[in-house]
C-alpha cells in the first residue's frame, strides 16, 4: 500500500528523467534532516520542470513529492490510495522566487537593438551618480528621470521628485546624465513599470536595489541589459546597446563650495567616475 | 602551555590592531565626538561613529549670516543636524536645510 522512499528513489533513478526531483529526493534520504516546508520551498522553482514532465507520465511520484512537501510522512504514506485527481491543490510554490533578477531566472535576452530614431528627441533620462563615502553611497547610485518626473530607488522606497530638485538633494556628488534612446510608448512603458516596480518591490541592496528598477524595465521592454548590480555596470550596458552614448551624457558637476570627499574602499574603485 | 600563550598573544595583537583600525578609521572622518551624536540622545554609540564614518557627509551652509556646519546622509542627502557655534539648530521636514 504505502510506498516507500527507496522505491520512488529507485523509480527515478531506473527513469532517470526528472534531474529535479533528484535533487528533491536528496533530502528525504535521511528523514531526521529532512527541511522544513519553508526552506524546501526554495527548491520548488528548480524541481518545478521535472514536477511538470512527472505528472503528465508518473502521477504518483508526484502526489508523494507534494505531500512531503507539505511536511507529510512522505515514507510512510498511502499513496496508492490517494487519486491524484482528487487531492487538494498542491502545495507547491508554482511562483519562482521573486528575489532572483530577471536575467538569472531566464538566461540572457536576445540582442535587441534600439528602434528610436537617434536624433529623435528622448523623454527618459538616467541618472549615474558617483560614489561618495564608505557605506552604502560608496558604489555610486542611479535614477531615472521619465516624462519630467525623476524616480530613485531608495532603501524608504521610490522617491518621486524632479530632476532639478533632485541634483540639488545631492549636489554632494556630481552626476552624468544618459539620455535614453528609446520610442514614446517604449518609455511610457518604463514608466508603468516602475511605478509598478516600486508598488511591488522592496528593496534589497543586492537583487532590488536603485539599479535593479531601471534594469528590468529596460529588460520588461526587450532590450538585454545582462546582470547589473552596480550603476557603473548598468551605464556600460546601456551605452552597450546604443540606448545611451557618451558623446550624448550630460555632465551635471557639484557645487564647488561644497566639500564631496571620494569613496576611499576598493569596490567604490569600480563604480568611480572614470 | 605555550600554545595557549602564543593564541592568547596573537589573540590581543589582532584585537589591538582591529581596534586600532577602526580608530584610525572613525578619526580619520574629522568628525567631533559629540557631533557624532546622530540621534542627540546624549550618547554616541560606536555604531553612530562608524556611520558617521562611512555614510555622512558635512557642508559648511550660511544661516541667518552664521556660517553653520550641516551634516547630511550621503545616501539621500537629506539633512541630519545643523550646528551652528556648537548648537544644534532644530529643523523640520520640509525646510530647505533638511532637504
Amino acid at each position: 500500500m504505502g510506498q516507500s522512499i527507496d522505491s520512488i528513489r529507485q523509480t527515478v533513478d531506473t527513469t532517470g528523467k526528472m534531474p529535479g526531483e533528484d535533487e528533491a529526493l536528496a533530502h528525504f534520504k535521511a528523514p531526521s534532516h529532512r527541511p522544513q516546508p519553508a526552506a524546501l520551498s526554495t527548491n520548488a522553482a528548480a524541481i518545478l520542470g521535472g514536477m511538470e514532465r512527472a505528472r503528465k507520465t508518473k502521477p504518483e511520484i508526484v502526489a508523494t513529492l507534494a505531500q512531503a512537501e507539505t511536511g507529510g510522512a512522505a515514507d510512510q504514506m498511502p499513496v496508492a490510495e490517494i487519486p491524484v485527481a482528487s487531492r487538494p491543490a498542491r502545495q507547491i510554490d508554482q511562483n519562482p522566487p521573486t528575489t532572483l533578477p530577471p536575467a538569472l531566472m531566464r538566461g540572457p535576452l536576445p540582442p535587441k537593438k534600439p528602434s528610436a530614431p537617434i536624433d529623435a528627441p528622448r523623454r527618459a533620462e538616467l541618472l549615474v551618480f558617483q560614489p561618495v563615502g564608505d557605506g552604502r553611497s560608496s558604489l555610486g547610485h542611479v535614477a531615472i528621470e521619465i516624462n519630467g518626473l525623476l524616480y530613485s530607488w531608495t532603501p524608504s522606497g521610490l522617491h518621486l521628485t524632479t530632476k532639478e530638485e533632485y541634483l540639488g538633494e545631492n549636489r554632494f556628488r556630481d552626476a552624468t546624465g544618459y539620455p535614453l534612446r528609446l520610442t514614446d510608448d517604449e518609455t511610457d512603458r518604463l514608466e508603468s513599470y516602475v511605478l509598478k516596480y516600486a508598488n511591488t518591490a522592496k528593496y534589497n541592496p543586492i537583487t532590488a536595489n536603485c539599479t535593479d528598477m531601471v534594469e528590468q524595465g529596460l529588460e520588461s521592454l526587450g532590450y538585454s541589459v545582462g546582470l547589473t548590480a552596480l550603476p557603473a555596470q548598468l551605464q556600460k550596458a546601456l551605452i552597450a546597446n546604443q540606448l545611451a552614448s557618451e558623446d550624448r551624457s550630460i555632465y551635471y558637476p557639484t557645487d564647488p563650495s561644497r566639500k564631496s570627499p571620494p569613496a576611499t574602499m576598493p569596490w567604490s574603485v569600480m563604480s568611480g567616475p572614470k | 602551555m605555550l600554545g595557549k600563550l602564543a593564541c592568547f598573544a596573537i589573540g590581543a595583537v589582532a584585537g589591538v590592531l582591529i581596534t586600532a583600525a577602526i580608530a584610525h578609521y572613525i578619526l580619520a572622518s574629522g568628525y567631533k565626538y559629540a557631533e557624532m551624536d546622530w540621534n542627540e540622545d546624549g550618547q554616541t554609540t560606536l555604531g553612530e561613529m562608524l556611520h558617521g564614518a562611512a555614510e555622512v557627509g558635512v557642508e559648511n551652509v550660511d544661516v541667518n549670516g552664521r556660517t553653520c556646519k550641516r551634516f547630511f546622509e550621503y545616501k539621500d542627502g537629506r539633512g541630519i543636524k545643523v550646528l551652528c557655534d556648537g548648537k544644534v539648530m532644530t529643523f523640520n521636514p520640509g525646510d530647505p536645510l533638511y532637504e
